[in-house]
């Protein structure tokens, strides 16, 4: 990625923010690969293709125990998205 | 795709390849409350200057002589922003947000679809499984 950048051409708020949280400003060429994640209507590759992998976990999942003891907090929803 | 002065995207279909020209900048939370919550403004001409927000702290350091030295820059996880991104897309003319794990589809419908803009993943992550299965499938 960091090959498209050919240089930084300005830093704003350095001494505000610090370099993390500054406003990097970057000349880039050829910057990628960038993979369209939402298009103008709002859907989302990713949502779109997680809902397409959920609907065949049950199968892959079956015949297994269930992965959880059911203590408190715990679920086997897989449909329950943890982050 | 030219990141200055973009008043309409071309159309791009989900999973479309892009690769951009021209400028990009780094903004994230903390230039996000300067702005939106402190009324600060903008040390930019934006979106004049650049239509392209990166979410990133690029791993660089700026020498004594004014001078840079870039190291990776790698596209930070963009959900978090969730609360910041639809007053942004306003105040900067934003019409691409690149980052990492993309945002929700409630965000891209609620903030991205009124102005017209859409979101660039620098890739799969976490979700490398999902996105396996897709090159698999797809």
């Amino acid at each position: 990625l960091g090959r498209g950048v050919k240089q930084v051409s300005d830093l704003h708020w350095k001494k505000e923010l610090g370099l993390a949280q500054a406003m990097w400003v970057l000349d880039v060429e050829n910057f990628g690969p960038f993979i369209v994640e939402s298009d103008l209507d709002g859907n989302s590759l990713f949502e779109r293709e997680n809902a397409r992998i959920s609907a065949s976990l049950d199968k892959v999942y079956e015949g297994t125990k269930p992965a959880v003891l059911k203590r408190f907090g715990e679920t086997d929803d897989r449909s329950d998205e943890m982050i | 795709v030219q990141t200055q002065l973009l008043r309409r995207l071309p159309i791009f279909a989900l999973a479309d390849i892009v690769y951009l020209d021209g400028t990009v900048y780094t903004a994230r939370e903390g230039v996000y409350k300067r702005v939106l919550e402190d009324g600060i403004a903008m040390p930019m001409d934006l979106p004049a200057d650049s239509a392209a927000n990166f979410h990133c702290s690029p791993a660089a350091t700026q020498h004594d002589d004014g001078s840079f030295d870039l190291g990776a820059v790698t596209a930070t996880a963009s959900f978090r922003f969730s609360k910041w991104i639809g007053p942004w897309l306003a105040a900067s003319g934003a019409k691409l947000i690149i980052g990492k794990g993309g945002m929700s589809s409630k965000d891209y419908r609620e903030h991205f679809v009124p102005h017209g803009a859409i979101y660039l993943t620098t890739g799969w992550l976490w979700h490398g499984c999902a996105f396996g299965a897709w090159c698999q499938t797809g």
